[in-house]
């Protein structure tokens, strides 16, 4: 930054900082790649897969004479039948079925069912994102430079006010960077929440005493 | 041992805090200034009641503030009332010096309005972080710092 007027260095800092967010926005939300987006649908697949064919117990209450479920459907897994919708005029004695179907044709049919969908993702056109597997590094390098851009933001507003120009603060600032928060420390342990051992404050600001510092217990 | 620059969030609560007294000068004299206009104007319906001209200082009275000001004194001190074919021009009871003071008054307590606004979204704009800076020391775990600062 070639200028020294902290108001416009301030703003060149906000442009900045908007630009990270933006980057940051799209690595948290963007669409998967399409390995990715076909991973996760084989994954919802699996477990629906999984609910579906997970008959054993409901099947072996049927082999016996009397099912505990009162012939017909197993209750709970077995084609997933719950009495939860009721029958327009069924007759009172007729337990009201709700039939959840998709476990049950992931198990019988999931894999013609997968390869529909999975080519309907070939087929699709989209931009996609980064890989699942590289968001985290790409995230903790976007949030580690906005951490410095904020900071040297608040350092130039920090110093302004020193020269009694006074630039107001974003809403959306961070307010670990503009109170200088310093999270080591054991206050976050539970047995040292009480009161008389909790967190103490550092003011830093000299104004607060004649040695520049003073320290309290909150 | 877990740290914040308490100091500087005390400072801005202040600044806050002195910046909301600043806002309340402004308010009220808007609002003293609205007062002495409210006044006044009714002073100036009297004066037209007693003229039965009423609704004729109304209607000036519902005019945009540049329209008011180029109102020549026969605009204000006079009213036209149809009777047939003949047009009979009636005293409306105000003077046209009372007129230009409500003009003054008026341009006064707007221009107070817009200071009072103006103020109100700066104050409000400069110091909006300062909410999520109270809420982030308490989620942190320390004392609510709005309670030092009186």
């Amino acid at each position: 930054m070639s200028t020294n007027n902290p108001i416009a260095q301030v703003d060149a800092l906000r442009t900045d900082i908007d630009r990270v967010r933006e980057e940051l926005q799209w690595v948290n939300d963007s669409p998967l790649p399409k390995d990715d987006w076909k991973a996760s649908v084989t994954r919802w697949f699996e477990g629906m897969s999984a609910a579906g064919g997970n008959q054993t117990t409901a099947l072996r209450d049927l082999r016996k004479p009397k099912p505990s479920s009162g012939g017909g459907f197993v209750k709970d897994t077995f084609l997933a039948a719950n009495s939860t919708v009721h029958q327009k005029g069924a007759a009172p004695d007729v337990l009201p079925v709700n039939v959840r179907l998709a476990p049950m044709l992931c198990w019988l049919l999931g894999d013609q069912l997968e390869q529909r969908l999975h080519a309907m993702i070939d087929a699709d056109e989209y931009v996609p994102g980064p890989t699942l597997a590289d968001r985290p590094k790409l995230q903790k390098a976007l949030l580690g430079e906005l951490r410095e851009l904020e900071t040297r933001e608040e350092a130039i507003i920090t110093a302004a006010e020193g020269e009694s120009v006074f630039i107001g603060r974003r809403a959306d600032a961070d307010p670990a960077v503009v109170l200088g928060y310093d999270p080591e420390g054991d206050f976050l342990l539970p047995e040292t929440r009480g009161w008389s051992s909790g967190p103490r404050v550092v003011a830093r600001d000299p104004a607060l005493g004649s040695s520049g510092s003073f320290e309290g217990s909150i | 041992m877990a740290s914040y620059n308490k100091g500087k969030l005390i400072g801005l609560l202040e600044r806050k805090r002195a910046a909301y007294i600043t806002l309340r000068d402004y308010s009220t004299r808007a609002s003293s200034a609205q007062d002495a206009l409210n006044r006044h104007i009714s002073h100036m319906r009297s004066n037209a009641s007693e003229m039965t001209a009423g609704d004729a200082i109304d209607r000036l009275l519902l005019l945009p503030l540049s329209e008011a000001a180029a109102l020549k004194r026969a605009d204000v001190e006079e009213y036209q009332i149809q009777r047939g074919s003949l047009t009979d021009a009636r005293r409306t009871g105000v003077p046209f010096g009372m007129w230009e003071k409500y003009l003054s008054m008026r341009a006064s307590a707007e221009r107070l309005r817009a200071d009072q606004a103006m103020v109100q979204g700066r104050i409000d704009s400069q110091f909006a972080v300062i909410t999520h800076l109270v809420a982030a020391v308490k989620k942190w775990g320390f004392a609510d710092p709005e309670l030092e600062v009186i």
